[in-house]
């Protein structure tokens, strides 16, 4: 019998937790999908052992613990929309072993059907979701693999170990429960907020908290805390206290500001004369009533926005970056050349040359609005390219910046300027002066981030100049840097490997002392190399560059970090708008009686249900609507910090998150009228 | 032989600073095969009462023994026994279990207590013949009428054939003809099966299908009133002990019988 009361429960609930247990399918299906991957040899072979494969094992065990979270939490709503019926089992005189029992078997049927359901997806999606991966990784490659026995019974008994640890917590729950409040519940009564002092101060430093939150974010040093996670570290330090305030602040505005608020708009004369604003006040006591799963959505809403800011970041900027530090495979001063043309000409490597860059350096003052702050001093050195050099480079580096000048016009390359917080319109107005007075000033009429050849080659910024200019400029310290296309050799290859270290170290690297900064015609520039590395410099460059192995290495772990984060993003979200979906219908049933009483005394079932559409959304968009308000200001923060952050696939990524949500509500919201309708006693049934 | 006994029994619900006590040192008891109603005004600690009896709800003083039993002090494991097998409860709103149907509804606690087979059909077959459900078995609560729900209510906790029954407002939601149905049922095995019955009403019409009323008031033993007579003499009793703690007419039992 108690095997039959749970199948028949199973049954009778199965319409309204459908979305549920599609989320909780969508977990376990790339839960297998993770550790197939993970344990894919071809996968490990091509990618040569990656470790950012691991983010993918860290990803299922996050998938685990969320699981827990979602079921413990759906589960609670399933006890709650029970109360009734579980008041009932323990007065007829079933133990409450056997009660727990019938409730863990109702509720473990829908879980094996999702773990069913959600490893048959993982079979069919895996090759889909192995593709995906390594498309982010950037490797090139046909994978076929689809099926791994050990995947499967791992990812099995990982959510059945789920399952059965979330039961034990309902058992322990549904022992504790007391027989009277499930017989003759009175939640709103026994929650009603009483009118202390300690209430209303609740009620103000809800929003007070709140706010001091968002001060912190913008006059707090936090953003650090990502470099260094030591709880000793200020910036981590700070970032703590940011979350327990906001954390704080959201809890009390649902559990003390918005009711306060609500009843105070119930007992205004205005309210009664705006029927929406007070249908809108009478949803007080519910927000009260759902405070915990509020505070919790809106959290969730503001990590899934953050997270997918992350992985925005990481995916266009990253990238991006990665790009212009390395832009062709194999770049070399005439001093290097021959050294490392031969060295991979004896390894079996064939080059291809793309263009060559001339390189002269002078020492430059500019000219015009916060010229000392782009500077970062009265004068600095600057190394110069001309026009017709720059535009052959841009045929083989497609993303350097198109540019045609004119006399007296000059292209500003900086990688440092965006840190400096100067608008580039305020840049646009300065003129560059070079220490040769016989050199004409020049406008600086574009700037760009995109060195030629990549960044590592250069002492730090760069002007690329009319071709009669250049001509002009003196060819002390000057240099010829010659690019090429490798073929032939892996690119993440031991040898590159040796090759790119080398590059960096002490003795290969030009090193430059700047001298009388602080008047131009006296500015002395010294460039030395073959010494041990001067710590003290700040100009250093390298002599030639190869795109070897650790681009490709940070190449594919950024690929699998901005996967791993933007799924963990996009599953948190679906699994818990379904959560949010339980909450709602787990309270029709207290609900509908209230709607009949109200029909009873002829109040149409048009405004009654205009009320329910008010609460669902109140209850269900508010919190979305408050997290992501959230996560877009941090990350908006984030945005001004980096001056480069792509907020246009953020937003976007923004919007598919409140499509979710929404689409969520709107299936809730159907289901409830529907369920009020369907429970009407005969007497009241449409004839 | 007594089946129940309470004993100075206090409930008290809130917290310090607005305290309500529904209970107020109350003690009476009930013997066997006795049927015996629960009166008062409205918020005199009926239900509080009914409740604790029932072992729904804990006392926060005194005790109550049930068929011998102290209650009170039983652990929760064996409380479950101890109500399946003592205890029936019919509530004003049915309760039923809405997945299963009527007949898994009346069988359900039967089949926990492994019963044999024969047993639970023959009482299955007995209770649904004596309360009209042998139509109903097949169907669920959603499928049923309120007088219907009410009626299979009823059987659900005859079905156990428990010592004491408690009802609460059991005619609260039916009509007339339902009610009286069902209130001639309970005063039929109370005679017959000599089931002890304690049942809380509010409606002196009800009231007088048992054969003792305890008037409570204030959470505390206000009087009793005892059938000697007609049941019109004693509806009539149960009117002037309504009136004198306020409330109740004589045109009451005039329209409804």
């Amino acid at each position: 019998m108690i095997l039959e009361t749970a199948i028949k429960n199973f049954r009778r609930h199965l319409a309204g937790r459908v979305l549920y247990l599609v989320a909780l399918a969508l977990l376990v299906m790339v839960s297998y999908d993770c550790l197939t991957t993970y344990q894919d040899s071809f996968i490990n072979q091509i990618s040569q052992g990656n470790p950012a494969l691991v983010a993918l094992l860290l990803l299922f065990f996050s998938l685990l613990g969320f699981g827990v979270l979602i079921i413990f939490y759906a589960n609670r709503f399933f006890i709650h929309q029970h109360r009734p019926e579980l008041g009932l089992m323990i007065i007829s005189g079933l133990s409450r072993s056997q009660i727990a029992l019938i409730f863990f078997l109702e509720t473990l049927f829908g879980e094996l059907l999702a773990l069913g359901f959600g490893l048959i997806l993982g079979l069919l999606t895996n090759k889909l979701f192995a593709m995906l991966l390594l498309r982010l990784m950037g490797l090139h490659a046909a994978t076929n693999h689809w099926f791994s026995l050990a995947a499967l019974w791992k990812t099995g008994l990982g959510f059945l170990i789920v399952f059965i640890l979330v039961g034990i917590f309902d058992s322990s729950r549904i022992f504790s429960l007391r027989t009277v409040r499930l017989l003759y519940p009175n939640d709103l009564e026994g929650i009603r907020q009483r009118n202390s002092w300690f209430n209303r101060l609740l009620a103000w430093l809800g929003p007070l908290l709140i706010i001091a939150g968002y001060v912190a974010i913008f006059k707090l040093s936090w953003i650090h805390f990502m470099e260094t996670l030591r709880f000793s570290d200020r910036a981590t330090l700070n970032t703590g206290l940011i979350m327990i305030t906001l954390i704080l602040g959201i809890w009390f505005c649902f559990r003390n500001t918005i009711p306060a608020l609500f009843a105070w708009l119930q007992g205004t004369n205005w309210a009664y004369r705006q029927q929406r604003i007070l249908d809108f006040a009478t949803t007080g006591q519910e927000v009260q009533f759902h405070h915990q799963s509020l505070t919790l959505t809106t959290l969730f809403v503001t990590a899934s926005v953050v997270l997918l800011g992350f992985a925005s970041v990481l995916y266009s900027d990253g990238f991006r970056n990665l790009e212009e530090e390395a832009p062709i495979d194999l770049v070399a001063d005439h001093q290097y050349h021959d050294q490392v043309l031969q060295q991979i000409k004896a390894r079996g490597g064939q080059l291809k040359r793309l263009a060559h860059l001339p390189v002269k350096i002078m020492p430059v003052a500019f000219h015009g609005p916060k010229s000392e702050v782009i500077m970062s001093q009265a004068t600095m050195p600057i190394e110069i390219v001309g026009m017709h050099n720059y535009l052959q480079i841009q045929r083989h580096q497609k993303n350097l910046l198109p540019v045609i000048l004119d006399r007296n016009q000059a292209l500003f390359i900086s990688a440092d300027f965006q840190y400096q917080h100067v608008r580039l319109h305020e840049l646009m107005k300065n003129q560059v002066q070079f220490a040769d007075a016989k050199l004409p000033r020049l406008q600086i009429v574009a700037f760009s981030r995109v060195y030629p050849f990549g960044s590592n080659l250069f002492f730090g910024n760069v002007l690329v100049v009319p071709d009669n200019i250049f001509e002009q400029i003196p060819d002390t310290n000057s240099r010829v840097l010659v690019g090429y296309r490798l073929m032939k050799i892996a690119p993440d290859s031991n040898f590159l490997q040796k090759i790119d270290d080398n590059s960096y170290k002490s003795k290969a690297s030009r090193q430059m002392r700047y001298t009388y900064p602080k008047q131009l015609q006296k500015a002395k520039i010294t460039i030395y190399q073959d010494v041990k590395r001067d710590l003290t410099n700040a100009y250093i460059s390298s002599n030639y560059s190869v795109r070897g192995p650790a681009q490709v290495l940070l190449q594919r772990v950024l690929g699998a970090i901005v996967f791993v984060i933007g799924l963990l993003a996009i599953l948190m979200t679906f699994a818990w708008a379904s959560v949010c979906s339980l909450r709602e219908l787990s309270e029709v049933e207290r609900t509908r009686f209230d709607y009949l009483t109200l029909t009873k005394m002829g109040i149409e079932q048009h405004y009654l249900l205009r009320y329910s559409n008010w609460k669902n959304r109140l209850l269900f968009l508010s919190p979305v609507i408050f997290g992501i308000g959230n996560g877009l200001l941090v990350m908006r923060f984030v945005g001004l910090y980096l001056n480069h952050l792509p907020l246009k696939l953020l937003y976007l990524l923004t919007a598919v998150v409140f499509v979710i949500y929404w689409c969520f509500y709107l299936f809730t919201a159907y289901n409830y009228r529907r369920i009020i309708k369907m429970n009407r006693p005969p007497e009241q049934q449409a004839r | 032989m007594r089946m129940v006994e309470v004993k100075q029994v206090s409930k008290s619900f809130g917290a310090r600073n607005n305290l309500v006590r529904a209970l107020n040192n109350i003690s009476f008891t009930i013997d066997r095969g006795e049927f015996v109603g629960v009166m008062g005004p409205s918020g005199a600690g009926k239900t509080t009462l009914l409740n604790i009896m029932s072992t729904i709800d804990h006392p926060s003083v005194g005790r109550v023994y049930l068929a011998g039993q102290e209650i009170t002090a039983l652990p929760e494991r064996d409380l479950a026994t101890f109500r399946r097998e003592n205890i029936g409860f019919i509530f004003q709103d049915f309760n039923l279990l809405p997945a299963l149907s009527v007949s898994e509804n009346l069988i359900m606690v039967l089949s926990m207590l492994k019963i044999p087979r024969e047993e639970v059909q023959k009482r299955l077959a007995y209770y649904s013949e004596h309360l009209n459900l042998k139509q109903l078995l097949n169907r669920y609560p959603n499928e049923l009428s309120i007088g219907q729900k009410q009626r299979v209510a009823a059987a659900r906790a005859l079905m156990t054939q428990p010592k004491i029954l408690f009802a609460d407002e059991p005619t609260g939601s039916l009509d007339s003809k339902s009610a009286t149905e069902l209130l001639q049922y309970l005063a039929t095995i109370n005679l017959e099966n000599e089931t002890t019955i304690m049942m809380v009403t509010h409606d002196a019409f009800t009231a007088s299908y048992c054969n003792r009323i305890v008037f409570i008031k204030d959470g505390a033993f206000y009087s009793e009133v005892v059938r000697s007579g007609s049941r019109q003499q004693f509806f009539n009793q149960i009117i002037d002990m309504q009136a004198a703690i306020g409330g109740g007419k004589i045109s009451d039992f005039r329209n409804r019988d």
